[in-house]
């Protein structure tokens, strides 16, 4: 931390208690949440959990206004209104979940082929691997036995 | 000679809108033709610009075209089409959000500001020079392949924070002031890159550890509304009940009153060209708390204080620090007065006229 006395500011730490520490900790926690996130195309989790924070609709519709006038009218129209769109968003939020369900078993799916393809990799691997080898050791041996042929060829002679 | 200029938005309370009338009195002030053309013309500002597709061309007639460029707009595409036939495009880059910010919360913005970045580069060989309002944006410019580039800051009427606030606002708080413990602000639009939820997480841990009484009053229109959603739900979560008040845009006067009531300006911004909240914070003698990143620490220019860690912790100390009255704040306002003066408008005016009689002579 710099302060535009140009060098490093020594803030004093203050004596926590473990309830207060608590409460850091959730606001960290809480805070991290809504943090901005590199999302890679073909990460089908982020994808879902992206998902996941849309899927639910809230009918508590915001009434504030910084006109009071406004805000009586908001309250009028959200009470007149309200039993509707909970009948409309009780299907919709049933909809969300069933999709996220879908959502989370493609990408359980996805993620067992995944490892299930990492593995085989590695035992492809192995089995080239070991071909280079049993192909170097017969290499080797023709290569030897070209030789004593040779030898027992010249030495008759 | 005329040099007109071009903007996707021309808004009221807009810093690029104020930016462009700002340019325009300095290029009819010095002899230029100069008009305003804009794709979207927002009320009362009707007068001031005509839609860009109704822009004629002028034959015979020595022109320049100057681009303000901040967003994605089919603007650019037909700026390009002028520049092939001949007409010299000059640009003002303001910076485009990545598009990382918006992608979780409107994925349809976020696309919107992935295309604005592809349109930067496919200008850059139709833009024979272009000003940045900060270093920060020059070497965005100059990774876009952009040749000729030069800093302008932002041009803003410093004088007009000085005009009186709204009486019965500026009452309202102060009675409220009274009763209350310190007052955090926070001024710009609600958007993910602006991390709003970062300052209310600061705030949370500073009423919990140092202020009880502490006010945060967060101003400026929404750009998401689902990001805007997730605050308010964070609010009712950390149990700040109405000591956090999310304020959309407001009057000038109105603003002013909330400047001057203001103990502390808190911006934790990840990503800003330039960040006009932060001069008029040091403008109107409000020390400034801000996290270390884009064009901040350059616009702040060693005043304030700088975080390099956004832990809300952190956070919170610093403002316990910087709220503190004696000679430590009083410096803070000080030097961020001075700071402000630098970016005057008499000498920004002058910075942005001498780069375009240095573009046009050579």
């Amino acid at each position: 931390m710099t302060n535009s006395n140009g060098g490093s500011a020594a803030p004093k730490v203050p004596d926590l208690g473990p309830a207060t520490l608590v409460y850091i900790e959730k606001v960290r926690q809480a805070t991290r949440r809504l943090k901005a996130r590199e999302s890679k195309p073909d990460n089908v989790r982020e994808a879902i959990d992206a998902l996941r924070e849309v899927a639910t609709f809230d009918v508590e519709v915001p009434t504030a206004s910084q006109r009071r006038e406004w805000e009586f009218v908001k309250i009028a129209i959200k009470k007149l209104t309200s039993w509707y769109f909970r009948f409309l968003a009780a299907q919709l939020n049933s909809f969300g979940a069933h999709v996220l369900t879908l959502g989370d078993t493609l990408a359980a799916k996805t993620e067992g082929l995944e490892s299930a393809s990492d593995e085989l990799a590695v035992r492809l691997g192995a089995a080239e691997e070991r071909l280079r080898r049993l192909e170097s050791l017969v290499e080797t041996r023709a290569t030897r036995a070209k030789r004593s042929v040779g030898k027992e060829a010249s030495s008759e002679d | 000679m005329r040099i007109d200029q071009y903007l996707p938005g021309f808004a009221p309370h807009d810093a690029i809108g104020n930016h462009t009338l700002q340019t325009r009195r300095v290029l009819r002030q010095a002899g230029f033709k100069s008009e305003i053309w804009a794709e979207h013309i927002l009320p009362p500002l009707g007068n001031e610009a005509k839609p860009y597709l109704e822009d004629p061309r002028r034959p015979g007639e020595e022109r320049v075209l100057l681009y303000q460029s901040s967003t994605s707009s089919p603007m650019a595409g037909w700026l390009r089409s002028r520049a092939e036939g001949g007409e010299p495009l000059i640009g003002h880059y303001h910076n485009i959000t990545p598009a990382q910010y918006f992608a979780r919360w409107e994925p349809h913005i976020a696309a919107a500001m992935q295309e604005a970045r592809q349109e930067l580069a496919l200008m850059a060989p139709h833009v024979s020079f272009s000003f940045a309002d900060s270093g920060f944006n020059e070497a965005e410019l100059v990774d876009c392949g952009y040749k000729q580039t030069l800093v302008c800051p932002l041009l803003v009427d410093l004088e007009e924070y000085h005009r009186p606030p709204d009486r019965a606002t500026l009452d309202r708080l102060r009675r409220r002031h009274a009763r209350s413990g310190a007052q955090w602000l926070f001024v710009g639009r609600v958007a993910p890159n602006k991390c709003q939820h970062d300052v209310v997480g600061a705030f949370a841990v500073y009423r919990r550890v140092f202020d009880p009484g502490a006010r945060l009053t967060l101003v400026g229109g929404g750009t998401s509304v689902q990001y805007l959603r997730a605050l308010e739900r964070l609010v009712d979560d950390l149990e700040l009940g109405d000591s956090v008040e999310v304020l959309n845009a407001v009057g000038d006067a109105e603003l002013l009153a909330y400047w001057a009531v203001a103990d502390v300006f808190v911006c934790l911004s990840e990503h800003e060209g330039f960040c006009v909240p932060v001069l008029e914070a040091m403008e109107l003698g409000v020390p400034v708390v801000a996290y270390a990143a884009a064009a901040v620490p350059e616009t702040l220019g060693g005043t304030g204080v700088l975080v390099e860690d956004k832990d809300p912790l952190t956070v919170a100390m610093a403002v316990d620090e910087v709220c503190r009255p004696g000679p430590g704040r009083d410096h803070l306002v000080k030097a961020g007065k001075e700071r402000a003066a630098e970016f005057s408008l008499e000498k920004t005016s002058k910075q942005l006229l001498s780069g375009i009689e240095a573009y046009l002579t050579d």
